[in-house]
């Protein structure tokens, strides 16, 4: 037997969602936690096919191109053992969270079946299977966002997520139609190969670009790039187990969608450039705007928004690794935080939310931060990630250096406090770039690697990079005033920029003709 | 003790000061005040304690306090009558209810009204309450310009309550605002541009151009929007009603000031904010049509008369009070007959007396207790045992009594030799932690947080389904709690705590103080479960303070020339019950000499045992399956998943203040609160007077809290758990936008097939002379009118074993046990 066969395996964990799907209809509560981790497991046989056999794909079970068939390698094994692990989660915390509802079975069921097509999705080794999955997904998880079709803000949410959806599957399907036609082929695998010997020097890419272009929207779309975010930050209106799955699953689809494709974005930089300014700019606009939300969810979503822009920024910017390492961790920390958002009244209970404000004037603050930097950047040098080698892994880590710089700026200072505080920066960046280097050799031959930066890159990169220093200052020091301009900013930017409120009055979400009173 | 009573009997009546009854020449403020005092206040979820919903409606009967809720805020304060239709079937409500309810009905019911003609109404659809609602300009500009005006506003006033009132969630934020809410409010609407965006022309100017001074623009309202004096409290109360859940946290903000007598504003300038939308609608929209039509919605308002509400929702009433007489017939038909079972056995020492709070889970939890060990004998007193006393750590004080009472004194870690060392570790962790969960928040170090971190979320996970993780149990540190009180003040209060548990001869070898918190997972509600008397928190602070000042020898020295006499042989332990898992955890066990070792054992032993049979009882509500009951409600206490770790105070209808001999024989299925009283050692009815305005007045709080979120959980409940979006760490949202909810989630009362509490006014019984009762009424107007309008159905058990109710507005008694004799009597009368 062909040794590719056993790549199939990776169907099954689709499959069992699927089954999952009947059975949890008909049984939504006091079934085994087993039942809910079985998908995962299958995904941990799939890696260990792919890891002893190598990465490649499954026979098509189907004709003529189409049909079933799985690509396994280091992107896609990597995000179904995600997708498997956070769905049983969220399946698990479903069945008594949901417990003794009318509509249990209903939910339970349409929770397992988005979970089937967003797992066919990340392994699908054809377009028109990946097309089919990536619909399939959206309208499945459309039925969860209107769970409770009762409530305006719901159906308002839906609604808008639904056009945008609609708008995103067009454009790929025209996306794949050009790849399909100037590619001569619908086989991933095969695809990616021609893409990754296209040369582009000799090449036409004109119709690679337009490709590029529509994949480029359609996932900025999927991913609530700004200012197309709206609907994300809306859809608390359903219960807490489908945010978790949004915010942990479906939302990075559209990073997935840019790194399956990423041997196409190599060849289009022009593109590559406006991914990475619109992600630089919903990043620093999600950020601002996240801290201003009162609400936890709110506060979460938003959140979600800036780590969408900035991963988009790491795949516009060529740092494909790194965005899988993103990816990977953002999901798990999203999933965690909305399925533990009730804990919220503890966290306030037990004081341990006061803002931050720095001790020392900014100024006085920098030398610690160029210490600190300092630190990190011997500790990437160490282990071989130096800024020539990998400047954007390089640069993106140092924010996390300057979020450390405030809250080690607004405590007391001493000589133990400064060394403890060194210490503990070389620690967490010797972390960082293991984790970054461990991603790099286990995706390098799926990834294409990170190109050299152009000028534009690297004035997008700098951008970013201030924009990260001046609101860290910023957060320390300036952000609390009651009046002027800093208050009116802050207030604008609660307000999302009064973008949703814009687009819900043109599609009639204050009608009264239209909605019921609320 | 004696002072924290009056204090308490005083608190009760403080607030009232401002519930004054509509006058017909109110000036604008006065009609702001009265129309804030209907807004009940709310707490916050840090410390939640149940408030009536009603509060500001006691002077009011259900069929006046419905019209009111009705008009002011579509609300209803009876259930669908499918409900009723159903009770009626199933025979649980009977003729002879329903008459009796219409006969105590009469003067609200139209002529004719019998038994038959209420059964044909619980089956026939009545107007909806929505339709009572009295219309605001807003909704009146809603209808002109198609624009959700009224939801749009709520939104936005909530938008910025949220961000107002932040208690940390946003890092960037206003926190330290200490403007009043409408100069707050009025700065942002000059700023603000959303009502501009959907169509409201100079928003931001006419805001801008509004006075900055609350009153000041209060007093615009009536002669702008030409509202007439008379309609002035109504019409503000219909606007407050808008906001009601921010409008009931500015009020609890104001509380301190409140029991002291002071006039608290926070509400009316929730007021102020909402009154503001309507004068700038009217200046932005207000053409000639559309201030004719709101002169005549305004003509509507004075001309609404009660006729069409009793004519078609009257029959609600008598549906809802031949509910309550039903339950009430076949209580007093158990309670009558468990006095003539019992025997007087004559009195032998106990081997145990064990008090527990007054909450209703405690009953189960005594039954078990007693069963389990036949020479125990169980008090019920207010799980604060009686001490006024709050809590202090680094995060700050709280309360931990009654909210009707200030603490007097702050309790604070470190009554232990070893305490200084652990309390430096805690602390040490929580500054760290604290710390660290700051910068996890930090807007930008987040990109990186989630890259270097994100993994270890991945075990976080694995413990959160296995049911380690989140878990809260409310009770404060394994350190030992201590109070600074001199010589004099502990003495008064154990005096005070022991007369008031009627406990002050016969002491057994062993008293056991138990307070009781809950544990649960990822809950906002979690302090909801906890105990109310000890302000929303776990009572094992109180208990082990109550315990040492006891066991004190100074203190027992000047309790016996008080004339009660602490056998030297006995020992008062404190202990906490875990409402969840029904664990009793013992504290302070140290210091215990090895003479009581073995009886500590013992009674560890009987307190396992009671647990598990409170867990079999338990088991059937509570869907728990399985072999191991045990280990079931040990998972519910520490799943993240779980929306109903326990069902709290659901089922609460009664409250009995008598010895407990009157009701050891019965099961009372853990729904009624239970307080030891004993008239013969009350000569002057002191304590008494402190039973009928503290401990019956909370339990009424809590009844009627219930009451509120089952009959209309959209206006007095919050809604579906599953959605609920905590802001500013104070409440929840339900999803996105909105008021801010008040009252319990749909979970806490309904299983999800059906109500699992029954909306029943509270019933209270008491063995005490009704001249007493009726004098201590006739002394405290708010407890008065809870008595008289029926909020609290009062009963009375005298010595011959005789049940009497108190008949509504006034001081005559009705002999129960009869019901055909007792409406006979009525009619006579």
């Amino acid at each position: 037997m062909n040794i590719q066969w056993f790549h199939a395996i990776a169907l099954l964990t689709p499959a069992t969602f699927l089954g999952l799907a009947v059975y949890l209809r008909r049984q939504p509560y006091g079934w085994p936690t087993a039942a809910a981790f079985a998908p995962a497991g299958i995904a941990v046989l799939a890696a260990l096919v792919a890891a002893l056999t190598g990465a490649g794909d499954s026979p098509l079970l189907g004709k003529a191109g189409l049909g079933l068939a799985a690509r396994l390698d280091a992107l896609s094994v990597t995000l179904l053992l995600l997708v498997s692990t956070i769905g049983g989660t969220v399946l698990h915390y479903s069945r008594q969270y949901l417990q003794g509802d009318a509509r249990h079975p209903q939910f339970m069921s349409q929770l397992s079946l988005t979970l089937a097509a967003v797992t066919t999705l990340v392994i699908a080794d054809n377009l028109y299977l990946m097309m089919l999955a990536w619909v399939a997904m959206s309208l499945c998880l459309h039925q969860l966002l209107l769970f409770r079709p009762e409530r305006p803000g719901a159906r308002v949410a839906a609604g808008k997520k639904y056009m945008l959806a609609r708008v995103g599957d067009l454009s790929l399907i025209i996306a794949f139609g050009i790849l399909i036609d100037t590619l001569g082929t619908a086989n991933l695998s095969e695809l990616l190969a021609a893409l990754k010997a296209f040369d582009a020097t000799t090449g036409d890419t004109t119709g690679l670009a337009v490709a590029a272009s529509l994949i480029a929207l359609t996932a900025m779309l999927k991913s609530a790039q700004f200012p197309s975010h709206g609907w994300l930050v809306e859809v608390m209106e359903t219960p807490t187990p489908v945010s978790a799955l949004l915010h942990a699953g479906v939302v990075n689809a559209g990073g997935f969608l840019i790194l399956r494709f990423a041997d196409l974005m190599t060849l289009t930089p022009t593109v590559s450039l406006v991914v990475a300014g619109v992600g630089i700019t919903t990043a620093i606009l999600g950020a601002a705007m996240m801290m201003t939300q009162p609400t936890v969810k709110g506060s979460l979503a938003y959140s979600t928004v800036a780590q969408m822009g900035f991963m988009m920024a790491q795949c516009g910017l060529g740092a494909y690794s790194a965005a899988v390492v993103h990816l990977v961790g953002h999901s798990l920390y999203k999933a965690y935080a909305f399925l533990g958002s009730g804990g919220a009244v503890a966290s306030v209970r037990e004081g341990h939310w006061t803002s931050a404000r720095q001790a020392s004037s900014w100024y006085a603050g920098l030398p610690l931060l160029a210490l600190m930097l300092g630190a990190y950047v011997t500790v990437g040098a160490t282990l071989g990630m130096s800024w020539q080698e990998a400047p954007v892994v390089v640069s993106l880590g140092a924010i996390f250096v300057m979020g450390a710089w405030l809250y080690a700026d607004a405590g007391r200072q001493t000589l133990k406090v400064y060394s403890l505080l060194l210490a503990s920066v070389a620690g967490a960046s010797a972390l960082y770039f293991g984790i970054q280097l461990v991603a790099h050799w286990l995706l390098a031959t799926t990834l294409p690697a990170t190109p050299e930066l152009g000028l534009a890159a690297k004035i997008l990169l700098g951008s970013l990079l201030t924009a990260c220093l001046l609101m860290t200052v910023a957060q320390g020091r300036w952000l609390h005033g009651r009046d002027g301009t800093m208050a009116a900013l802050r207030h604008h930017l609660s307000q999302g920029l009064y973008i949703n409120l814009i687009v819900n009055r043109w599609l009639g979400a204050f009608s009264s003709r239209r909605s019921d009173a609320v | 003790m004696q002072n924290s009573t009056q204090a308490l009997a005083s608190a009760v009546n403080g607030p009232d000061a401002e519930n004054a009854p509509a006058d017909l020449d109110l000036t604008v403020d006065q009609a702001a005040v009265a129309a804030s005092a209907r807004i009940a206040p709310l707490w916050p979820l840090k410390h939640f304690v149940a408030v009536n919903p009603l509060l500001g409606l006691a002077s009011q009967g259900l069929g006046e306090a419905g019209r009111s809720m009705a008009r002011a805020a579509g609300a209803r304060l009876t259930m669908p009558r499918s409900y009723y239709a159903r009770l009626l079937a199933e025979e649980r409500i009977e003729d002879q209810d329903l008459e009796l309810a219409i006969t105590e009905l009469a003067g609200e019911m139209p002529l004719g009204t019998t038994p038959d003609t209420i059964r044909a109404e619980a089956l026939r659809a009545a107007p909806d309450h929505a339709q009572f609602q009295l219309p605001t300009f807003a909704t009146l500009a809603e209808q002109a310009t198609g624009i959700t005006w009224e939801a749009f506003l709520v939104n936005n006033i909530s938008n910025w309550a949220s961000d107002y009132f932040d208690q940390g969630v946003a890092v960037w934020s206003a926190r330290g605002e200490a403007r009043d809410p409408w100069v707050s409010y009025r700065q942002r609407a000059s700023i603000d541009r959303s009502a501009e965006l959907l169509g409201l022309n100079g928003a931001r100017a006419i805001f801008a151009g509004l006075p900055a001074d609350a009153f000041s623009l209060l007093q615009q309202v009536p002669q702008t929007l030409g509202v007439a004096p008379e309609l002035l409290s109504d019409y503000f109360h219909r606007l407050l009603c808008d906001v009601a859940g921010w409008a009931g946290y500015a009020r609890y903000r104001g509380w301190t000031r409140e029991l002291r007598g002071e006039n608290g504003s926070a509400a009316r300038q929730l007021l102020a904010i909402r009154a503001a939308w309507e004068l700038t609608l009217f200046q932005s929209l207000g053409d000639k049509r559309l201030k004719r039509d709101w002169q005549i919605s305004l003509a509507q308002y004075a001309q609404e008369d009660q006729t069409q509400w009793y004519g078609t929702r009257g029959a609600d009433q008598v549906m809802q009070l031949a509910f309550e007489r039903a339950e009430q017939r076949r209580m007093a038909a158990q309670i009558l007959e468990a006095q003539n079972t019992a025997s007087d056995t004559e009195e032998s020492r106990p081997q145990l007396q064990a008090a527990f709070c007054i909450d209703v889970r405690s009953e189960r939890f005594r039954r078990a207790l007693e069963s389990v060990s036949p020479q125990a004998e169980t008090i019920g007193f207010a799980g604060f045992f009686g001490l006024p006393i709050g809590y202090e750590d680094e995060t700050g004080q709280s309360a931990r009594c009654p909210v009707l009472l200030e603490p007097s004194h702050y309790a604070v870690d470190g009554g232990d030799s070893i305490a200084s060392e652990k309390l430096l570790t805690s602390s040490v962790k929580r500054a760290l932690s604290s710390r660290w969960s700051r910068f996890q928040r930090a807007a930008v170090a987040a990109f990186g947080y989630v890259e270097a971190l994100g993994v270890t979320y991945l075990p976080k996970l694995y413990q959160a389904i296995k049911g380690d993780e989140h878990r809260c149990s409310h009770s404060a540190s394994e350190l030992k709690p201590t109070v600074a009180l001199d010589l004099t003040e502990k003495v008064d209060m154990a005096e005070g705590l022991l007369r008031g548990m009627s406990l002050t001869r016969n002491f057994a070898p062993l008293v056991l103080f138990v307070g009781h918190g809950s544990t649960s997972s990822n809950n906002p509600y979690a302090s909801a479960l906890d105990c109310g008397a000890c302000g929303g928190h776990a009572g094992d602070i109180n208990a082990r303070l109550a315990a040492e000042l006891l066991n004190d020898r100074y203190v027992r020295g000047r309790l016996n020339a008080r004339s009660i006499a602490i056998p030297e042989d006995t020992l008062f332990v404190a202990g906490l019950h875990d409402t969840t898992t029904d664990e009793v955890t013992l504290f302070d066990l140290e210091g215990v000499p090895s003479s009581d070792a073995t009886q500590l054992e013992k009674l560890a032993e009987q307190l396992d045992q009671a647990g598990r049979l409170v867990r079999q009882e338990r088991a059937m509500s509570m869907a728990n399956s399985g072999a191991d009951l045990d280990e079931a409600a040990a998972t519910r206490a520490g799943d993240w998943s779980e929306v109903r770790p326990e069902w709290g105070l659901a089922g609460c209808r009664a409250f009995i203040a008598a010895p407990r001999e009157r009701t050891r024989q019965l099961s009372l299925e853990g729904r009624s609160f239970l307080h030891n009283y004993s008239a013969d050692s009350d000569p002057q009815f002191k304590v008494l007077e402190t039973i009928l305005t503290a401990p019956l007045v909370v339990a009424s709080w809590i009844t009627l809290q219930y009451y509120g979120s089952t009959v209309d959980n959209r206006r007095f409940g919050s809604g579906d758990k599953t959605l609920h979006n905590v802001v500013g760490g104070i409440g929840v949202l339900e999803g996105v936008g909105g008021d801010l909810r008040s009252g319990l989630p749909m979970q806490s009362l309904h299983n999800g097939t059906e109500f699992v509490h029954e909306p029943l006014r509270l019933t209270a019984i008491i063995e005490a002379p009704r001249a007493a009762v009726n004098d201590i009424i006739s002394r405290h107007e708010s407890l008065r009118e809870l008595v008289d309008n029926e909020w609290i159905q009062l009963h009375v058990l005298d010595k011959r074993g005789q049940l009497w109710r108190r008949r509504p507005g006034g001081a005559e008694w009705a002999a129960v046990a009869d019901h055909a004799a007792d409406a006979e009597r009525t009619q006579a009368a």
